[in-house]
C-alpha cells in the first residue's frame, strides 16, 4: 500500500475475490448534473465487517442504496455470492440475503417485538395467525442472538440501541448474507455504543458479513477488519484497517479538494438572553447569546439541545422562563410569533417539515412571508426579486423559480431555506443539522452564509451531529445532560475529540 | 436532452388539460347522435346547469385544496336556502336581504365545519357527512319534505331573467370562477391555502396560521354552498329537500377529475371549472341521446371512473418524471 498526498491506491480486487461475499465494480451514478458515484469499486469478504467512510455528501448513502436496490446505478456491475444482482429489484435481493438496516429503520411501533421479527411471515394454523407458535419462535431467536427480552412487548417500548438491535436480529434470521448498517450507533451513549459493536462482532461468527457506514473512525478501526474510503463518490482508499494508522484514516477522508472554511472566534457582547426556560424534554435553561456569536449545543437524542430550539422557534410550547433581545421580552409560542420576534429554526427535516413541495422554488423562498401588493395580493414581481437576490447572494444552482422545488438537490433546497429565513431579518437563527443531505461544496457555502450572517449581528444557535462541523463554526459549545446545560466549552478546549466525548457521555 | 424535455412538457400539458380534451370528444360524439347538442340553445342549458354544481364544486374544492373535504355542501345548499325562503314567507323581508340570510346561513354550517377540523381536530370526512345528514334530515323534518315555492321576483330574478335571448344565470358562475381564480392564484390568503395543503407542518413552521387557514377554507366553503343555496332556488322558483344525493358525488368528483389532488396542496380553478362543464355536459348529453334514464347514473358513474383512471395516469407519470 502506498501513502502518498493523503490518497491511498486501492488494494487490486481480485485478491480476495474468490472468498468475497459480495463484489461491486465500478459504479457510476449521476443526479443531473452532479457525478454522485464515479466509478466505485469494492469487495467484501465472507464474515467480514467492511467499514464505509467518508464525510457527509462523500457518496456513501447513494452506494449502499444502490447495493440494496433502492436506486438503480447507471453503469457498472454488483456481484452477490458470485452472481450479479445489479438488475434485479429490492425484494428480490432481499431473498438472496442482501439486507440495507437505515439509520431510521422501520418498525412498526404498534405491534409487538415478535410480530416485528416474524413479518411478513407469521406461523399460522387454519389460516389464522398461530399466536402461540410465533411468541415461541421469536423468543428463541431473540434468545440465541443475544436479546432475552419479552417477544409479546410493544416494539414502541424499546430504546434505540435494542430497535437496531431488532431490525439487525429480524436480518440475520432471514439468513442474511450480507448487512449494511447505515450509522447504526447514531446517538447511543458510549456505553450502549459498546455493547452494540460487541454484539455485531458476534454476529459475523455466524458467517454474516457487514457493510459498516459510519462518521465515527475509532469505531470503524476497532470493529472493521477491512474498509472503503469515498470522497466526491470516488474510492480514494481501501485495503485492512489494521495495516492504517488513525492519522492516516483521517487524511483520506478529508482530502484537500475543497477549501474547509474555518471561522475566527472571537467575543462578543450579549444580545439575547434565555432565563428560566422550560419545555417539553427540558430545562429550565439559562443561557446568555453574543451578538454574532455562534453557540454549539450539544447531547444526547432527547435529553434537551433539539427541544430547546424547537421551543425557542414557536414549535414546542414553552412552560416557563422568558427570553428577552436586546434586553425586551419577546413573545413566543407559535413559529409566526417567533419569527415575528425575531427568531428563526432552521428544521433538519427540510422534507417533511421545510419544504412545500407541491410549490415552486420562489414560492417557498417567500412562503409565509408573501410580499404584498394593495395590502392582500401576492406580488409576483416582489416574489421574483426576491429569489434573484438569493440566488446571487447564495449561488443557488437551479433552472427558473418556477419549476417545481423538488427537483432542486438538496444543498440548493436547503439554501432556499436558510434564504426565506434570513429574508426575515432574524436576530436569532436556531440552526438543526443546517448540512444534513448536503453535497461537501454546497456545505462549505452554508457555513460562509452562517459566518457571513453573524457578521450583520445575527445570533446562532447551532446543532450538528458531526463533530468536526461543530468545531470549526462555533465560538462555544454547550453541553447538556437529562434536559439541563451541564457545562460549557471555550476556546482551546473546543477539539473535534472533545466534543465527540460530550455528544456520547452522560 | 431538450428534446426528451420539451416532449415532457407536450405530454404534461396534454395530461393537465385531459379533461378539457374529453368535453370536447364528448361532444363531437352527442352532436354526432343529436345535432342539437351542439346548438346555442343547448349551450345555454349546459351552462345553466352547470352554474349551481360549479359553485359547489369550488365550495368542495376549497376544502380539498387544504387537504380536506367538506361533504355538508349538498345538505348546507338545502339548508341555507331554506331559512333564506323562510324569512321572505314568514317575516316578509326583502329579497336582498333574504340572499345575504341565505349566505349568513352557509358561513354559519362553513365556520362550524371549520371550528370542529381545525379546531377540534375532527375527521372532517364523517363530520361533515354527519353535518350534512343533520342539515338535511332537520329541513326534512321542519317542512315535512314540502316543497317550498318562492314567489319574489327579485330573489328568483337571476335564476330566471334574460338579456336578450342569454339567461343571466352564467354570469353568476363566471364571476364566482373569476374571483375564486384571483383569491386561489394571486391572494396570500389562498396562497396560504395551497401551503397548508401542501405541507401542513412546513406551512406552520414557516409562520402561517394553520389553524386559522383550516378555518378559512371550510367557511369559505360554508360561503359558496349558501351562495349555490341562493341560485338553486332562485332558478327553480322554490327549494324541496330532495336535491339528488348524486349531486354530492359529482360535486367531490369534478374537482378531481379537473385536477384537483384529494391529499392537498394542488389544482387549478380553471380545472375545477372543467370538471364542472364535463360532467354537465355528459348528463345533457346522455340526455339528448334519448338515452333511458335508468341509465344515466350508470354511465355518468363510468365516465367518472374514465376520467380518473387519466388522472391517476397523470400522477403516476409526474411520479416517473421525477425519480
Amino acid at each position: 500500500m502506498v501513502i502518498a498526498d493523503g490518497t491511498i491506491v486501492p488494494d487490486s480486487l481480485a485478491q480476495n475475490g474468490a472468498n468475497a461475499v459480495l463484489t461491486v465494480d465500478n459504479i457510476f451514478k449521476r443526479f443531473g448534473p452532479l457525478a454522485v458515484l464515479d466509478g466505485v469499486s469494492l469487495s467484501v469478504s465472507r464474515g467480514a465487517i467492511h467499514g464505509l467512510l467518508g464525510k457527509n455528501g462523500a457518496g456513501k448513502s447513494t452506494l449502499s442504496n444502490i447495493i440494496a436496490g433502492l436506486l438503480r446505478l447507471d453503469t457498472g456491475s454488483i456481484l452477490l455470492n458470485g452472481e450479479d444482482v445489479s438488475a434485479l429489484p429490492l425484494t428480490a435481493r432481499k431473498k438472496r440475503g442482501l439486507h440495507l438496516l437505515s439509520q431510521h429503520s422501520e418498525i412498526f411501533e404498534d405491534l409487538s417485538i415478535g410480530e416485528n421479527l416474524l413479518l411478513p411471515d407469521l406461523p399460522r394454523r387454519y389460516g389464522l395467525t398461530n399466536w402461540a407458535a410465533l411468541h415461541r419462535l421469536a423468543a428463541r431467536q431473540l434468545e440465541s442472538h443475544g436479546m432475552p427480552v419479552d417477544p409479546r412487548r410493544r416494539a414502541g417500548d424499546l430504546g434505540a440501541s435494542d430497535r437496531r438491535r431488532l431490525a439487525i436480529i429480524k436480518a440475520v434470521a432471514a439468513e442474511a448474507a450480507l448487512i449494511i448498517l447505515d450509522e447504526p450507533t447514531a446517538g447511543l451513549a458510549a456505553a450502549e455504543r459498546l455493547h452494540l459493536l460487541e454484539w455485531v462482532e458476534s454476529l459475523t461468527k455466524r458467517g454474516t458479513s457487514f457493510i459498516y457506514i459510519s462518521h465515527h473512525n475509532d469505531e470503524v478501526r476497532q470493529l472493521c477488519s477491512e474498509y472503503t474510503v469515498l470522497r466526491d463518490g470516488k474510492v480514494t482508499a481501501s485495503g485492512k484497517a489494521a495495516e492504517l494508522s488513525a492519522d492516516a484514516m483521517a487524511r483520506v477522508i478529508t482530502g484537500a479538494d475543497v477549501a474547509e472554511f474555518h471561522r475566527a472566534r472571537e467575543d462578543h457582547s450579549a444580545a439575547i438572553e434565555i432565563s428560566g426556560l422550560s419545555f417539553p424534554g427540558g430545562g429550565p435553561v439559562d443561557l446568555a447569546i453574543g451578538r454574532g456569536e455562534i453557540v454549539g449545543l450539544v447531547g444526547l437524542l432527547g435529553e434537551g439541545p433539539q427541544e430547546l430550539m424547537r421551543a425557542l422557534g414557536g414549535l414546542l410550547p414553552i412552560k416557563a422562563g422568558a427570553v428577552l433581545i436586546d434586553g425586551r421580552e419577546v413573545r413566543l409560542g407559535s413559529p409566526g410569533q417567533s419569527l415575528d420576534s425575531g427568531i428563526a429554526y432552521l428544521t433538519h427535516d427540510r422534507i417533511g417539515e421545510g419544504l412545500v413541495g407541491s410549490m415552486s422554488v420562489t414560492e417557498n423562498l417567500n412562503l409565509g412571508n408573501w410580499p404584498l401588493s394593495l395590502g392582500w395580493l401576492v406580488s409576483g414581481a416582489g416574489m421574483n426579486r426576491r429569489m434573484r437576490e438569493a440566488r446571487g447572494a447564495m449561488e443557488i444552482v437551479m433552472g427558473n423559480g418556477g419549476q417545481e422545488i423538488g427537483e432542486l438537490s438538496g444543498g440548493n433546497q436547503q439554501k432556499v431555506l436558510l434564504g426565506r429565513l434570513l429574508e426575515r431579518k432574524p436576530r436569532l437563527l436556531l440552526l438543526d443539522e443546517p448540512t444534513v443531505g448536503v453535497d461537501v461544496a454546497a456545505k462549505e457555502q452554508i457555513h460562509r452564509l452562517i459566518d457571513d450572517a453573524t457578521t450583520n449581528g445575527v445570533s446562532v444557535l447551532l446543532l450538528a451531529q458531526d463533530p468536526e462541523e461543530m468545531q470549526r463554526l462555533v465560538d462555544r459549545v454547550v453541553i447538556f445532560s437529562k434536559g439541563r446545560i451541564a457545562r460549557m466549552l471555550h476556546g482551546a478546549e473546543i477539539t473535534i475529540d472533545a466534543i465527540a466525548e460530550a455528544r456520547t457521555a452522560r | 436532452m431538450t428534446k426528451a424535455v420539451s416532449g415532457m412538457a407536450s405530454k404534461k400539458l396534454l395530461l393537465d388539460n385531459v379533461v378539457w380534451i374529453l368535453i370536447i370528444v364528448f361532444s363531437i360524439l352527442a352532436g354526432f347522435l343529436n345535432p342539437f347538442f351542439l346548438s346555442e340553445g343547448n349551450l345555454q342549458n349546459v351552462l345553466v346547469q352547470a352554474t349551481t354544481l360549479g359553485v359547489l364544486v369550488l365550495a368542495v374544492s376549497f376544502t380539498l385544496l387544504i387537504g380536506e373535504i367538506d361533504l355538508s355542501v349538498v345538505g348546507n345548499l338545502v339548508f341555507s336556502s331554506m331559512v333564506g325562503a323562510y324569512a321572505m314567507q314568514q317575516f316578509g323581508v326583502h329579497w336582498s336581504l333574504a340572499v345575504l340570510i341565505t349566505i349568513a346561513a352557509g358561513v354559519l354550517v362553513g365556520l362550524l365545519n371549520g371550528y370542529f377540523v381545525a379546531y377540534l381536530r375532527m375527521n372532517s370526512l364523517i363530520a361533515t357527512l354527519a353535518m350534512g345528514l343533520f342539515l338535511q334530515g332537520a329541513v326534512l323534518g321542519a317542512t315535512q319534505a314540502r316543497t317550498m315555492v318562492v314567489t319574489d321576483e327579485g330573489y328568483s330574478y337571476i335564476g330566471s331573467a334574460t338579456i336578450g335571448s342569454w339567461p343571466v344565470m352564467p354570469i353568476a358562475l363566471f364571476v364566482a370562477y373569476l374571483l375564486a381564480h384571483v383569491v386561489l392564484a394571486y391572494s396570500a390568503w389562498g396562497r396560504n391555502l395551497y401551503a397548508t395543503g401542501g405541507n401542513r407542518r412546513a406551512a406552520n413552521a414557516a409562520g402561517i396560521n394553520v389553524k386559522r387557514a383550516r378555518l378559512g377554507a371550510f367557511t369559505a366553503s360554508g360561503f359558496l354552498a349558501g351562495m349555490a343555496g341562493f341560485l338553486y332556488t332562485s332558478y327553480l322558483g322554490g327549494v324541496s329537500v330532495t336535491v339528488g344525493s348524486t349531486t354530492l358525488l359529482y360535486a367531490v368528483a369534478a374537482p378531481v377529475i379537473g385536477g384537483v389532488s384529494l391529499f392537498g396542496g394542488r389544482g387549478r380553478v380553471i380545472g375545477m371549472l372543467g370538471g364542472t362543464l364535463l360532467i354537465t355536459v355528459i348528463q345533457t348529453g346522455l340526455q339528448l341521446i334519448n338515452v333511458s334514464a335508468y341509465y344515466i347514473q350508470m354511465i355518468g358513474g363510468a365516465m367518472i371512473l374514465l376520467a380518473i383512471a387519466v388522472d391517476a395516469f397523470r400522477i403516476r407519470s409526474e411520479e416517473r418524471g421525477v425519480v
